[in-house]
């Protein structure tokens, strides 16, 4: 069997917090977590809110460091961020002063793609995003809905080898969030993109994905892999894809159990 | 999608795309927009000072003022005074965007630059820049140096703080976008971090300009330079020429008005109102 796409070995963070006026403390997010990602798979993150699952997103884009452990991508090991991963944000950051298609150009120019291909490009991948009539608009006339469409395009134009997405349906309404999540799996299999996705919600996560790494609550590990046998197109109101989702959500709720609050960490 | 709602997305995005406008039209509209509310506040002048209510040398009519004005120009006083005024604020105030907006972005991305320069950056910002002129004067004599010297150091203040202030609060997942997308130090710089911070380095831009006109005019009586619009008014006290004094007065409101609507708000409604990232006025 071919090398996984993507190697995380004891992957571990530590943040250290200014608490200001000299007095320093840390958290430990993240406690050894290891998992794969094997070519053109669609995988999922899940786990209780403050698990660290962003944070271990942002730690394999490069945009965090990590405390210890390993992260491989095609073998070679990831320290910063870097061209050869695509990244979409739950907040979109879209680039105000730039219009559609200049978000989108943005990655290939970084590339030292030569411009005279940047045209066909950001054709095929507004055609794929359903965009193709905004290519001059501004981001800030867009709903949100479509600013994350130019996001998945921003993320996919060069090419990279991974895609991460960190909880990209959150900030949208349920009805925008059910057709982005069809247009991902549709965009996934005609890219055959390898692509690792962090949410909470246990619908996405059975609707989108092969398989499902499900996160203790923080300091994370992993507490289970699920594969997600259903056959594609997935039906969401199936009687199997409802024992998925009520097995996923025993699993977590079997994390929340105790007491203790759970704090989410921004750095 | 079906044909309902892709017909529905063309509308919408063929209403996006900006629309010729009839030029004209837009010109004369702005131009009573600004002018009007002024227009009436002089003719409510000219009603009371007709009345007398106040000594006629004290508060001359705004029709004596613009008759003096007409023959300041006729002399050609006039016009130099205002050349040599602008002249010293717009070099003045472009160095100081240059050295201001480039010691800001620094500011904002380097901590040992920041601790290094925050304390004299403040302060320098709690003394009046009048207060400068003098020793300035000690230094560069009774010259234009002196004038433009402060002027530029006083605006290059603003400048750099709010640049700086701008700079540190651009969105981070604006930065980490940028990051992901191959961008670090100088592409990062240039082409996310001083276009995130616009808005709040226009604003700096603007209040650096208001900061040197303003001691423009006190440096220029200070410094006895022999023209500007406020040597003009300070020599005019000797003559008691209350109508000069008015003229330049209205001169020196007019000219920081147009500079703030025309040049300033132009550059802010091409680019961070047309990006969204500030609300249109």
């Amino acid at each position: 069997m071919a090398q996984p796409k993507l190697i995380v070995r004891n992957l571990a963070k530590v943040f250290q917090i200014d608490e200001g006026f000299g007095r320093y403390s840390s958290i430990k997010a993240i406690d050894g977590v290891s998992l794969e990602v094997n070519e053109g798979e669609l995988v999922t993150i899940i786990g209780p809110s403050g698990c660290g699952k962003s944070t271990l997103l942002m730690i394999l884009a490069g945009l965090y460091d990590k405390t210890s452990g390993e992260v491989l991508l095609e073998g070679r090991p990831v320290s910063g961020p870097g061209l050869d991963r695509g990244v979409v944000f739950q907040e979109f950051a879209l680039f105000p002063w730039l219009t559609v298609r200049n978000n989108i150009c943005f990655g290939l120019k970084m590339k030292g793609i030569p411009s005279a291909e940047h045209d066909g490009i950001v054709q095929r991948y507004l055609k794929m995003v359903k965009l193709e009539e905004f290519e001059k608009i501004f981001p800030h006339r867009l709903s949100g809905g479509m600013k994350q469409r130019v996001g998945i395009a921003r993320a996919l134009a060069y090419s990279p080898e991974l895609l991460l997405m960190d909880e990209p349906f959150g900030a949208l309404d349920a009805q925008t969030r059910s057709s982005l999540q069809q247009m991902l799996v549709d965009i996934w299999s005609e890219t055959q993109k390898t692509i690792l996705f962090v949410t909470h919600s246990v619908r996405e996560a059975v609707f989108l994905s092969d398989r499902i790494v499900v996160l203790s609550r923080r300091p994370s590990r992993v507490r289970t892999i699920i594969d997600v046998k259903l056959p594609r197109p997935r039906q969401r109101l199936s009687a199997a894809f409802i024992r998925h989702e009520e097995e996923l959500e025993q699993i977590i709720a079997e994390e929340l159990h105790d007491d203790v609050p759970q704090v989410a960490i921004t750095a | 999608m079906d044909k309902a709602t892709e017909a529905a997305i063309s509308e919408t995005a063929a209403e996006l795309k900006p629309a010729a406008r009839a030029w004209r039209f837009y010109y004369l509209h702005a131009f009573l927009e600004n002018f009007l509310p002024l227009a009436l506040i002089l003719l409510i002048w000219e009603g009371v000072a007709r009345l007398e209510i106040i000594h006629p040398a004290l508060f001359p009519t705004v029709t004596e003022i613009f008759t003096k004005m007409w023959e300041l120009t006729l002399e050609g006083i006039f016009l130099r005074d205002v050349l040599h005024s602008l002249a010293r604020l717009l070099s003045s105030v472009f160095f100081a965007m240059i050295v201001g907006t480039l010691s800001g972005l620094l500011m904002g991305t380097s901590r040992w630059i920041e601790k290094l320069l925050v304390p004299p950056l403040n302060f320098f910002l709690a003394i009046p820049g009048i207060a400068l002129f003098p020793i300035v004067i000690l230094w560069f004599g009774l010259s234009e140096k002196a004038i433009i010297f402060t002027l530029a150091f006083e605006a290059s203040l603003s400048i750099m703080l709010n640049t700086w202030a701008g700079v540190k609060s651009v969105d981070i997942s604006l930065i980490n976008a940028g990051r992901a997308l191959g961008a670090s130090g100088y592409p990062l710089f240039y082409k996310i971090l001083l276009p995130a911070a616009l808005p709040a380095i226009i604003t700096g831009y603007r209040q650096g300009f208001s900061r040197a006109w303003r001691i423009l005019v006190a440096g220029e009586m200070l410094a006895s330079i022999g023209t500007g619009i406020g040597f003009r008014i300070f020599e005019a006290r000797a003559f008691l020429a209350s109508d000069v004094m008015y003229a330049g007065v209205i001169v020196i409101g007019v000219l920081g008005f147009l500079l703030e609507r025309v040049a300033l708000r132009s550059l802010e409604i091409f680019t961070v109102q047309r990006w969204g990232m500030v609300r249109e006025l």
